[in-house]
């Protein structure tokens, strides 16, 4: 039990700590940060735009959640679609042979390779998951 | 949660779209980057290859079926662009590794034509070289 909560902890120090400084950094150039987007290919310049805009606040909006006891579950629900929207993207990229650097952090130089970028995630995503499957568990057995 | 999950989600529409109309103008005004592409990638499907290197290079060796900018004139290459290119059909520019040429024109084809699907071959002439172009 101590250990579960360790874990959670930890896993939201993370997650926290990672979306926040990726958010902040991002807000700073969202032309920047579009660019990355639109070196992925997978979408036109208008949206890549839209979301280099939209998707800095979210991040950091979700970071900030992590401390509210009430929103705590939906900010780690939706920095998990976050890391799978991001995972696809990078492991496409990487199926696809592009040559970029994830744009993590903003710009297109910013960020570490692909192959980095898709393990990071990964562990992000799978912090993400585990907590918000036990918490789940943990309510269930509440409830009964 | 759905309603957290939600909440968050519209939350962070109102930040955003200060943000948009704070810097509009540097939004507005921003122009999508010329995306470098692989040989192995660009050969998938139909491509237009342009090629910005000097005449002289071109006729010792040249990308299959690739278009000199430089033999042509750039309003022949503009015609040439026209007559060629269909939908779906990728326009790669190259020129020798490490030269500005290729992302020149690159910039300079899609301001004149309005084309999106322009690109630069990554590692140039020679990077299509060692995928066995000549």
């Amino acid at each position: 039990m101590k250990a579960r909560r360790w874990f959670d902890g930890g896993a939201l120090v993370a997650l926290g700590a990672v979306f926040g400084v990726a958010g902040a950094l991002k807000l700073a150039d969202p032309v920047a940060f579009a660019d990355a987007i639109y070196r992925y290919r997978l979408l036109p310049w208008g949206a890549s735009l839209a979301l280099a805009v939209y998707l800095p606040w979210l991040e950091l909006i979700c970071a900030v959640a992590l401390g509210i006891a009430r929103l705590r579950r939906p900010a780690v629900a939706v920095l998990a679609g976050l890391c799978t929207v991001f995972l696809v993207a990078l492991i496409l990229a990487r199926i696809r042979g592009l040559s970029l650097s994830c744009g993590c952090l903003g710009g297109e130089s910013s960020g570490s390779d692909l192959g980095t970028a898709i393990v990071r995630d990964a562990v992000l995503l799978a912090l993400a998951a585990v907590y918000l499957t036990s918490r789940g568990r943990r309510k269930a057995n509440q409830g009964r | 949660m759905i309603r957290g999950v939600v909440i968050l989600l519209l939350v962070a529409v109102l930040p955003a779209l200060a943000s948009v109309a704070l810097r509009w103008e540097r939004l507005h005004g921003a122009e999508a980057p010329v995306v470098g592409i692989t040989y192995r990638e660009a050969s998938r499907g139909g491509v237009l290859w342009l090629d910005a290197r000097p005449a002289e290079d071109f006729r010792k060796g040249h990308v299959p079926g690739a278009v000199s900018i430089a033999e042509e004139g750039w309003d022949r290459t503009l015609a040439v662009v026209a007559r060629r290119w269909a939908p779906g059909t990728k326009i790669v520019v190259y020129c020798a590794a490490g030269c500005d040429l290729a992302r020149e024109a690159a910039v300079r084809l899609r301001g004149d034509t309005g084309l999106g699907d322009v690109y630069v071959l990554e590692g140039g002439w020679a990077a299509a070289t060692g995928e066995g172009a000549r």
